[in-house]
């Protein structure tokens, strides 16, 4: 493929250039038992980089779906779940998918939205509070602190060279802290990194 | 720090799995949309040829019944939209996860600013239009003819005033400004940016609407940009629209790198190598078919395609079929999809009938290629140029 608007099959692409490997890709049960394991995860994460739980859900399906329709090669690219929550990311921040959602039926929707129970508070002020970072600061936060990811793995999910992944998780960290009153506010360097 | 973000690692309270089948089951629905050509082998590649209108969607390719255009006082056009509109002019390749699709169905529904309706309000006479959908960004075009200049001019003000009154509206968190801007494209035009207040949040949208003659262009971009960038997007989306005016004004026919000749499509020149076509960058290899003697390619500055492809690439004979893009391309004496077979005869008197309803045309002095036209029911519904010896397809 010579371009990828959203650099989000890229890894599935370099796969695809690979030589076909006999037996390679996951199976029906193997894509269940990782669609089961990691949905509700894959949510939780997305929400927290968007701030929006509908969204995330509606993407995250989404995301599943085309990477079922990539199964064949979906064991090689070695990182499943970051190439759900790539795609399902770069679904929810585009504008023009709000667009698309505005502009016609719902025709997509895999289930209703069913009425859910309420968030506790610590979560609901922590979901204020990273809605109030810049979104670049709010996805190195969540793969970082919440995905487990070193620096060197939020900037190759994201794309952004590791220096620049440390400074917005500094910044991100000192303006949460700031916005939940939290004493730790001082900038300080990256973790696990 | 490290359990700043720990409150969030519990599950998200009352959030529901869908069940796994359904997602397969969307999944498998996308993987068929992309393997169409590939899974239908052979018999698909002709259908490509001869399914000129296959871009179109279901039951769009049924010209309607339509008055004839009053005389106007510009370029006079009729009010059915011409054939061979370039609709997708200068639209990018969406990318395998994307696609543009071309019809006659409205593919923008109710454009509405402050609650005031702005398109469509005058009653259309036909319609012509395209959609482009990539994770990256989302377009419309729509090609709209009047029963005459004066009610065209009417939609056009029509949207203008509605746009122009309204500076702004709240959209769930965001909050979104509108502004008028004036672009150069057309009779008359005007385009209405629309860009987030808040200066950390992205997504922006451009509209440009332009008339030409009867004609109204409606054109939609809606993308990743911040706040600063959207007048240059709808810049340069007027740019992009100017061969669609020049098309729709009779003034100008599309360009001549989309010429299909014997020798392929400008820098896609038959035979060539599969390398040295990539090295160009005008083409795109799509969906690779393991121990198949071709690969699909797409020429991107045709635009991009979701279920087809624009030709083969042999790995014995290189550069081995060029296929017509419906609305984009032509013949070097003008025929194009949906030319009629009178004219496709009087272009080419030498022609020769092939078997299956196909005219063939070959040239001494291109040994061993050939442009096959496929016709049915009087009209031009595809053509190929290829290579005699080409082993992608019966």
């Amino acid at each position: 493929m010579t371009s990828d608007p959203a650099g989000a099959t890229a890894m599935l692409e370099t796969a695809a250039a690979r030589p076909v490997v006999r037996g390679g890709g996951m199976d029906e049960t193997e894509f269940d038992e990782f669609y089961t394991a990691s949905f509700t995860r894959i949510v939780g994460q997305l929400h927290a980089m968007i701030g929006n739980r509908d969204e995330a859900q509606d993407c995250v399906q989404e995301a599943f779906a085309r990477a079922w329709s990539h199964r064949a090669r979906l064991d090689r690219v070695g990182h499943p779940e970051a190439w759900v929550r790539t795609t399902a990311y770069r679904l929810a921040v585009s504008r023009w998918r709000r667009t698309v959602v505005r502009r016609r039926p719902a025709d997509r929707a895999l289930q209703p939205e069913r009425p859910v129970a309420g968030p506790g508070p610590d979560r609901v002020a922590l979901l204020a509070a990273l809605a109030e970072l810049p979104l670049d600061q709010r996805r190195a936060l969540v793969l970082h602190h919440l995905c487990d990811l070193s620096v060197a793995a939020v900037a190759a999910e994201t794309g952004a060279p590791e220096g620049t992944v440390k400074a917005r998780l500094s910044r991100g960290r000192a303006a949460l802290a700031a916005l939940l009153d939290d004493p730790r506010s001082r900038p300080e360097g990256a973790h696990h990194g | 720090m490290a359990d700043l973000l720990d409150a969030l690692r519990t599950p998200e309270p009352g959030l529901t799995l869908p069940p796994a089948d359904e997602v397969r089951r969307r999944g498998d629905r996308l993987r068929r949309r992309r393997r169409t050509w590939q899974v239908a082998g052979a018999a698909a590649a002709v259908a490509v040829v001869v399914g000129g209108g296959a871009l179109l969607g279901a039951g769009d390719t049924t010209p309607r019944d339509l008055p004839v255009t009053r005389p106007s006082t510009t370029p006079p056009i009729s009010t059915a939209v011409p054939s061979g509109l370039p609709i997708t002019s200068g639209w990018p390749d969406p990318g395998g996860d994307g696609s543009i699709r071309v019809g006659r169905t409205p593919a923008l529904g109710d454009i509405p600013y402050c609650g005031r309706t702005a398109y469509p309000v005058v009653e259309q006479a036909d319609r012509l239009t395209a959609r482009y959908e990539a994770p990256a960004g989302f377009r419309t075009r729509e090609v709209t003819t009047y029963v005459d200049v004066a009610t065209a001019r009417r939609a056009l003000t029509t949207f203008r005033t509605a746009a122009g009154r309204c500076q702004g509206a709240q959209e769930g968190p965001t909050a979104t400004r509108y502004r008028i801007s004036p672009v150069p494209v057309g009779d008359e035009s005007f385009a209405v940016l629309a860009s987030p207040e808040e200066a950390k949040a992205i997504g922006i949208e451009s509209i440009v609407v332009a008339r030409i003659g009867n004609a109204l262009m409606v054109s939609t971009h809606s993308g990743e940009g911040a706040a600063g960038q959207v007048e240059q997007q709808a810049n340069a989306d007027a740019r992009d629209l100017a061969p669609v005016a020049r098309f729709l004004s009779g003034r100008e026919d599309t360009p001549s790198s989309d010429v299909l000749t014997l020798d392929g499509a400008g820098d896609l020149r038959l035979g060539t190598n599969r390398d040295d076509l990539v090295a160009t960058g005008q083409l795109t290899v799509v969906t690779p078919v393991a121990h198949a003697a071709c690969d699909g390619l797409v020429v991107n500055r045709w635009g991009g395609l979701e279920n087809e492809v624009d030709g083969f690439v042999s790995h014995r004979y290189g550069l081995a079929a060029v296929f017509a893009r419906p609305g984009v391309t032509r013949t070097p004496k003008g025929i194009r999809v949906g030319s009629s077979e009178a004219e496709l005869r009087a272009a080419y008197p030498t022609a020769e009938d092939a078997s299956g309803g196909r005219v063939r045309l070959t040239d001494p002095n291109h040994p061993g290629r050939n442009i096959t036209f496929t016709v049915e029911h009087g009209k031009v519904t595809g053509f190929v140029a290829a290579l005699d010896n080409q082993d992608c397809y019966d």
